[in-house]
């Protein structure tokens, strides 16, 4: 097209203001001096770690904490303070079965006699009776 | 590339030098750059502003720069993109209309601010900036730029093939309209 004799070469007609560009390079460096200063993407992750770990392990605490079925850590830490072991959501199946099952003196009693236990108290019969009502023969059998 | 260009991104890369190789980096391509990105968006402070741009990407990346392509070549892919994206940003904002990019190119241009060509300049113009973006970008660096299809290959990471027959059909297209006007 440009060697076409009836569509010669035409340069774009194009201006710019007086003096643009031997003032442009100043002027880009008033830009970038302005420009705010980036931190490199690894530094930022750097110092943003401890927080982000921080945060982290207090969204797993609170998640734990705040879930429904956490409420059975809630219950326990009630059996420490003696406080009464009530729901405070009696629609959770979980916890008010705790709460109509188990009370402080149970609990507290039952872990005494956790303390007092002594294996080479146990007599042969006592030993078979309990094996006779909680397991099969087939695992008494096959037991090492 | 060129021995110039070797020693200039040495420069760049250099801590102490790095600050004078970039004004002289700024010096040696400003105009070649602002008349390509001119061409793409017609207005003057548009094309300051995306220049501008332009230059603190490659500040800001040319210790990324891997040298597999040249500065040059380097340089006009960064400001092609840049001022394509601004007219796509347009687009989006709903400043013009879908297919309004031509339209939105042809008001600005006949806004008049710093354009002091002839009529025949003119009526170039306006044929060139109804043309479809690939087209008009290939039309620009040929005839007006008079790049070497394979420097544009480069810039624009297409086929000297494609860059050919889009040329070819810029020109028909802008045969006919002035058949037609």
């Amino acid at each position: 097209m440009k060697d076409d004799p009836d569509f010669p070469k035409m340069e774009a007609g194009y201006t710019v203001p007086e003096g643009y560009f031997e003032s442009f390079g100043g002027r880009l460096k008033l830009r970038m001096d302005a420009e705010p200063k980036v931190l490199p993407v690894h530094g930022v992750l750097f110092y943003l770690k401890p927080a982000l770990g921080l945060a982290a392990g207090l969204a797993l605490i609170l998640t734990v904490y705040l879930h429904p079925y956490g409420k059975q850590s809630v219950i326990f830490a009630s059996f420490q303070n003696g406080a009464e072991m009530v729901s405070d959501d009696q629609s959770d199946p979980l916890s008010s079965t705790y709460a109509s099952l188990v009370t402080d003196g149970q609990f507290y009693s039952a872990l005494n006699e956790m303390d007092e236990f002594d294996a080479s108290k146990i007599s042969k019969d006592e030993l078979a009776d309990y094996l006779a009502s909680n397991c099969s023969d087939f695992e008494i059998v096959n037991a090492k | 590339m060129t021995d110039k260009d070797k020693d200039l991104i040495i420069d760049l890369k250099t801590e102490g030098k790095k600050e004078m190789a970039f004004q002289l980096l700024v010096k040696t391509y400003q105009q070649r750059l602002y008349w390509h990105i001119r061409k793409i968006v017609v207005s003057h402070d548009d094309a300051d502003d995306l220049m501008q741009n332009v230059f603190i990407k490659v500040w800001k990346n040319i210790d990324n720069f891997r040298e597999d392509s040249s500065l040059f070549t380097w340089l006009f892919r960064i400001a092609t993109n840049e001022s394509l994206s601004f007219l796509q940003q347009k687009k989006r904002r709903n400043i013009f209309s879908i297919d309004g990019v031509s339209d939105y190119l042809v008001e600005t241009f006949e806004s008049g601010a710093h354009f002091e060509g002839e009529e025949l300049q003119k009526r170039l113009h306006l044929a060139v900036l109804k043309l479809p973006e690939k087209q008009r970008l290939v039309f620009n660096m040929k005839y007006y730029d008079e790049m070497k299809y394979e420097e544009m290959a480069e810039i624009l990471k297409t086929s000297v093939g494609a860059l050919k027959a889009s040329y070819h059909h810029a020109v028909k297209k802008i045969e006919a309209h002035f058949e037609g006007e």
